[in-house]
């Protein structure tokens, strides 16, 4: 079905193309772009300051309320707010209180998670040491 | 005798849940009992057509199973345990690494995909790929039984519906029109889409606009790390649409000027189709099912080349004779993907089976 289309023709005007247009290096390559707010990276390695950092925010904000204090000048404004936020309970508030039972459940998993990796930490130093008095005892004998 | 269609998940509008579904049909057409279930049924499924796993009945020796291997899932493992001769349908498993960077999930979910493959091996008694490709997939997995290639059925005449105004009237100028329709994923690339993009509008025609249509759901560290790559390139009329309606992605498809795929692995590539039943042309990088899928069609990039990708679009957008010839090799591969081919390719190999 290809007989129809020169792909040779093409190919040729393409590269003369490309030469005369005289392509610049591409300023940034993909594999240079930062994937800041990614949480879900993997392959990374251990990073005990991440670690500690995120598992203090979660310490700090594993709960929230379902009672949002409203603020406004506008009285009617403030009413209505109110009104809806009462009809709105029955469906919002029992999900805050399930995302709040999640996410202490996640944080007391994690809690567990870093008391093992310091008792992990105790048992690198352990190592590091038994293995330096196994070398020693080496060139002793 | 029976006929049941298992899979994890049957999703609506999706390639393999609408390939699910139409086999389900032409099993009904063939006159035998047949049913889907499914562990996941999304909610625009119409009701009645699917149940879930738990309502699956004990199949006796004679039924026959056909399972649609796509993921990793429970079910690749329990699959052993139900009775039946089982049909397996692979669609393909994106191969994990691609994800490694990304996410944990993802990657975690091709990983047991792919173990899938090789445990499936002794408990299909028969298997459909999508492609050669897939087919061969199976084949280095170590298969013994036998692989047909039946190409997922795709339902052509919901294109016919209208598209969404709202979006054609936003974009309807004279701005090339770079469209890729697929999920945001590392697979697919579409960081080479950009920069093909890049080329094209720097050197070739600053009055363009990409269009990468597409859910980023499950692969927002790429999307952010795509949206990363467009800042930095300092590049205008990107729009990458997320999850939208089906009208609109026909909207996308009517506005394009060329559709591109740079993708590094497909089982299949349903929009190459699709992209064809809109008359749009296609410059694809002809690697895994890609090639296979496009045949003697669209224009091939053997070599993965940013700016060859660029040259190629501009050759297609400006010599009018190369474009109309390129649509017309495209409308006689699609014909080979009709749904009547398929049909009549799904009930003979079915009857075989059955015996």
């Amino acid at each position: 079905m290809s007989e129809n289309i020169n792909i040779e023709e093409i190919m040729k005007e393409i590269r003369q193309n490309i030469k005369d247009r005289g392509y610049d290096k591409v300023p940034v390559s993909f594999e240079e772009i930062e994937m800041k707010n990614s949480v879900l990276k993997i392959g990374t390695g251990y990073n005990s300051d991440e670690f500690i950092n995120e598992l203090e925010f979660l310490d700090g904000n594993c709960t929230t309320s379902f009672h949002v204090p409203i603020a406004g000048g506008n009285p009617i404004s403030v009413f209505i707010k109110k009104v809806i936020r009462k009809m709105t309970r029955f469906i919002v508030a029992p999900l805050v209180d399930f995302q709040n039972a999640y996410n202490v459940s996640n944080l007391k998993c994690m809690n567990q998670v870093s008391e093992y990796i310091s008792e992990m930490e105790k048992y690198k130093i352990k190592i590091e040491q038994l293995e330096k008095e196994l070398k020693e005892l080496k060139e002793k004998c | 005798m029976r006929i049941i269609q298992l899979l994890p998940t049957l999703s609506y509008g999706d390639g393999v849940g609408n390939d699910v579904i139409a086999i389900d049909q032409i099993i009904k057409e063939m006159g035998y009992k047949t049913k889907i279930y499914a562990e996941n049924i999304d909610s625009r499924i119409k009701k009645g057509l699917a149940e879930k796993v738990e309502k699956m009945p004990e199949l006796n020796p004679t039924d026959i199973m056909i399972y649609h291997l796509s993921t990793g899932t429970v079910l690749n493992d329990k699959l052993s345990g139900y009775f039946g001769r089982k049909l397996v349908v692979y669609h393909n498993v994106t191969p994990a690494h691609f994800f490694r960077q990304y996410s944990r999930n993802a990657y975690r979910l091709c990983e047991r995909g792919r173990a899938g493959i090789h445990k499936l091996r002794d408990v299909a008694d028969y298997c459909w790929a999508d492609s050669e490709y897939n087919k061969q997939e199976l084949l280095e997995a170590g298969y013994r039984c036998k692989i047909d290639v039946v190409p997922i059925v795709i339902p052509f005449d919901d294109y016919k519906r209208e598209p969404d105004k709202t979006v054609l009237k936003k974009y309807e100028d004279d701005f090339v029109n770079f469209v890729f329709v697929g999920r945001i994923a590392p697979n697919k690339k579409q960081e080479d889409v950009i920069l093909t993009f890049y080329y094209y509008k720097k050197y070739i025609q600053p009055k363009a606009r990409l269009f990468l249509v597409g859910s980023y759901q499950g692969s927002e560290a790429y999307y952010e790390r795509l949206c990363g790559y467009i800042k930095r390139l300092e590049l205008t009329d990107v729009y990458i649409t997320g999850h939208i309606k089906f009208d609109e992605i026909l909207s996308y498809y009517r506005l394009a000027d060329v559709f591109l795929c740079m993708s590094e692995h497909e089982g299949f590539c349903i929009p190459l189709l699709e992209a064809m039943c809109f008359q749009v042309p296609i410059v694809a990088y002809a690697f895994t099912g890609v090639k296979e899928t496009l045949g003697y069609a669209g224009l091939k990039l053997y070599e993965k080349d940013c700016r060859v990708a660029a040259e190629m679009i501009h050759m297609l957008v400006e010599n009018k004779e190369l474009r109309e010839k390129v649509i017309a090799q495209q409308n006689v591969r699609l014909e080979e993907f009709s749904y009547e081919k398929i049909r009549e390719q799904i009930i003979s190999n079915l009857k075989g089976f059955i015996g």
